[in-house]
């Protein structure tokens, strides 16, 4: 029988990083150096005290999720916005923003700052925390 | 596949919601072409073309099983923006 020390090297590789992935996944991070997004660079109106741009692809699951979780948000808040962007046909807009998987949502204020960033599927809690800071 | 169209999904009361398709195709199309190389490998005796293939198959199907990871959502982008 061969060895198996390259699947205990995998397996021990892939926990690791398993780990992290899902401890990092849909954390909500602040940006505060980021520069400034126009309403015309994702194509819709801003809300007037906050805007939840999501980006999404076809082979992702969790974009769903997203989709239904912050468009539910949305819904009880009037001054805020969300827009589901197709990173697929927009990246351009993908590579200035460096947005590097799917689901990732940012979060901009009124004019435009982004103020925070999530990657991989957000808790509704942490969006809602997230939303009230902006005033 | 036939016995649940045919036989469980008429018998079900409310909507049946499936999951979209796409993303599941997308990493069995993913582990398919590891699986090729692997097999690739093995018929021409290089073992570290076969060793290498099937240790990303095991890593991609292992962090699917154990950590709920979406390769669809991590690759997919980053493949499109190296054109």
């Amino acid at each position: 029988m061969k060895s198996l020390l390259p699947i205990a090297i995998v397996l021990a590789i892939t926990s690791a990083y398993g780990i992290w992935y899902q401890r990092s996944r849909g954390v909500i991070k602040a940006k505060n150096k980021a520069g400034i997004i126009t309403p015309e660079m994702i194509g819709g109106a801003f809300g007037s005290r906050a805007t939840l741009v999501q980006f999404s692809s076809a082979f992702c699951t969790p974009c769903r999720a997203t989709r239904a979780l912050l468009e539910n948000v949305v819904e009880g808040l009037r001054d805020v916005v969300h827009i589901d962007i197709d990173a697929e046909d927009n990246l351009e807009l993908v590579r200035e923003l460096k947005i590097l998987s799917t689901p990732t949502t940012l979060i901009l204020d009124s004019t435009g700052h982004e103020v925070g960033r999530a990657v991989g599927a957000p808790k509704r809690e942490q969006v809602l925390n997230a939303l009230d800071a902006i005033r | 596949m036939r016995i649940i169209r045919n036989v469980v999904k008429p018998r079900l009361k409310s909507a049946v919601v499936t999951e979209d398709v796409r993303p599941p195709q997308f990493a069995q199309s993913v582990g398919l072409l590891f699986a090729l190389s692997a097999i690739i490998g093995s018929l021409t005796g290089i073992s570290a073309i076969f060793v290498i293939a099937v240790s990303f198959a095991l890593a991609a199907a292992f962090l699917n099983a154990a950590f709920d990871y979406c390769l669809g959502c991590e690759v997919y982008l980053l493949i499109l923006r190296l054109r």
